[in-house]
């Protein structure tokens, strides 16, 4: 062990980022963070303007 | 080898002038020397014979300086040497010349050694007794001596192109003698062949370092460049070891990956049935009902299930929390093609606690007939793919590692009679017959 102590340490960062991704909920989906969507939304949806655009397989609205 | 070893002027030479150009030449190797040269002039003079015949001359010859003065005492094996001859030797490869320098080493009761040395390179030889038995290895000669099999690397005809100090043979320069080299790093089998002779004699590899320490020289070795034919490799305990540390962390990983699914809440918190479209004429999208995301800020995991027969559909998402406003848009197309359901996963990066609600807007691409799905929320589950990427990225050093032994021993064989441009020489000359 004490021959590799860079790999080791590379290793054990590699597990921790691991951990600590799980630990806060990460994932490698794309989406758009929006604030202050209003209220309005729950009585009227259709209202709504999706910020998501990155999706190929969109075919192109109502 | 750094232990102090005694001066050459310890012990008692003999001496005398040389009849080309009068300069002092010594006669360190007692009756073995047959032949010296002049280290003034060059010249090449007969040591048995009483008026030291001149054998050769040169009007005028390059001087090449021995790295390693003549005279100079080093220890190796624990015996002291004492350099007493030095040549240089070339051979030609596709019309390359190729030289290296040879030391002679003499001690009066272990009688003689080489060091040779090639590009920072150096090599301990000593003369082998026994012939070795030919043992092909893998389609290519090879020799086998003292239980080891040593594998073809080169073959040429090596000419004396320079030569200094005492010899026990009758050295000429312009001498020649087929030779045939054989490795097993980190020794190497050498035969050479004369008319009159075929002498092995086998060489084990030194870092120049080693030769410094030995010689007790100044400064610092040439640093070697290129890998040598017996040069010994670094990467195959190196390789093992990483590999090793590898599936260690690579348990580790699975240890963890188990650990972690074991601690994950998963915890279903909403799950309802749709159809789409919900009425002929109203609008597509709507919003669920209110739902509890409980403990600390992680993922949610959003399942679309689908009953989709050969046609896709494509949902628009919004997941909002009720109190703050904050959302979080993303798509999914879920198609089906073939057997099986048409459904899908997505998973919600760091979403805060709080109570939420979903917008949901689908639409199918064949703008007919009917969708019936199912969504299903989760809270806090671990997203499988960084089990992956963790693993791809804790096998890239010993992969790195492997390359790094490949191309070792690349550039080793690239050298031989079996490198790439040797090989291709080769058949262009049998394309020429």
């Amino acid at each position: 062990m004490r021959q590799h102590p860079f790999y080791l340490t590379y290793g054990l960062i590699v597990l921790s980022l691991v951990g600590l991704a799980q630990y806060r909920g990460w994932s490698l989906l794309s989406v758009n963070e929006v604030k202050n969507v209003p209220r309005t939304v729950r009585d009227n949806p259709g209202a709504y303007r999706s910020h998501y655009r990155g999706f190929p397989g969109y075919f192109g609205g109502k | 080898m750094s232990e102090t070893v005694p001066p050459a002027t310890a012990a008692k030479v003999k001496g005398f002038n040389c009849p080309q150009c009068g300069a002092a030449v010594a006669l360190r190797g007692f009756e073995h020397t047959l032949t010296v040269v002049c280290v003034q002039c060059l010249s090449v003079l007969d040591a048995k014979d009483p008026n030291y015949q001149v054998l050769q001359t040169f009007q005028e010859r390059e001087r090449i300086r021995p790295l390693i003065p003549l005279g100079s005492r080093g220890k190796l094996h624990g015996t002291v040497y004492e350099v007493i001859g030095f040549q240089e030797r070339t051979i030609h490869v596709d019309g390359m010349p190729y030289s290296w320098h040879e030391y002679l080493l003499f001690n009066p009761f272990q009688g003689f050694r080489y060091l040779s040395q090639y590009h920072g390179h150096w090599n301990d030889i000593n003369t082998v007794r026994s012939v070795p038995e030919p043992a092909p290895t893998g389609g290519k000669p090879g020799v086998r001596l003292l239980g080891e099999t040593y594998r073809h690397f080169q073959s040429a005809t090596a000419e004396t192109t320079f030569v200094m100090g005492e010899f026990p043979w009758q050295v000429r320069v312009g001498d020649k003698a087929a030779v045939q080299d054989f490795i097993a790093p980190p020794r190497l089998l050498s035969a050479e062949t004369t008319e009159s002779e075929t002498v092995w004699s086998l060489g084990e590899y030194l870092s120049g370092a080693r030769v410094w320490d030995a010689f007790q020289l100044p400064e610092s070795p040439p640093p070697a460049t290129g890998v040598f034919a017996n040069q010994p490799s670094p990467y195959p305990g190196r390789l093992r070891r990483t590999w090793v540390m590898c599936l260690i962390l690579l348990g580790v990983l699975l240890n963890l990956a188990i650990l972690i699914s074991a601690l994950a809440g998963k915890e279903e918190v909403f799950r309802q049935s749709y159809r789409h479209p919900r009425e002929l004429g109203t609008e597509a999208a709507f919003v669920t009902s209110v739902f509890d995301l409980p403990g600390r800020p992680s993922s949610v995991e959003l399942s679309i299930d689908t009953d989709l027969r050969n046609d896709s559909a494509y949902f628009s998402f919004a997941l909002i929390n009720e109190a703050t406003g904050q959302a979080w848009d993303f798509g999914r197309q879920v198609t089906h093609s073939g057997g099986g359901k048409a459904r899908d996963r997505a998973l919600v990066p760091t979403v805060p606690p709080g109570r939420y609600y979903l917008r949901v807007e689908p639409e199918l691409l064949s703008r007919s007939g009917f969708l019936n799905y199912e969504l299903l929320l989760r809270r806090d589950v671990p997203a499988a793919a960084f089990y992956w990427i963790a693993a791809l990225l804790l096998v890239v050093p010993p992969v790195f590692v492997g390359i790094g032994a490949v191309s070792f021993e690349k550039s080793r064989w690239q050298e031989s009679d079996y490198g790439e441009s040797s090989a291709a020489s080769e058949d262009e000359e049998e394309d020429e017959e």
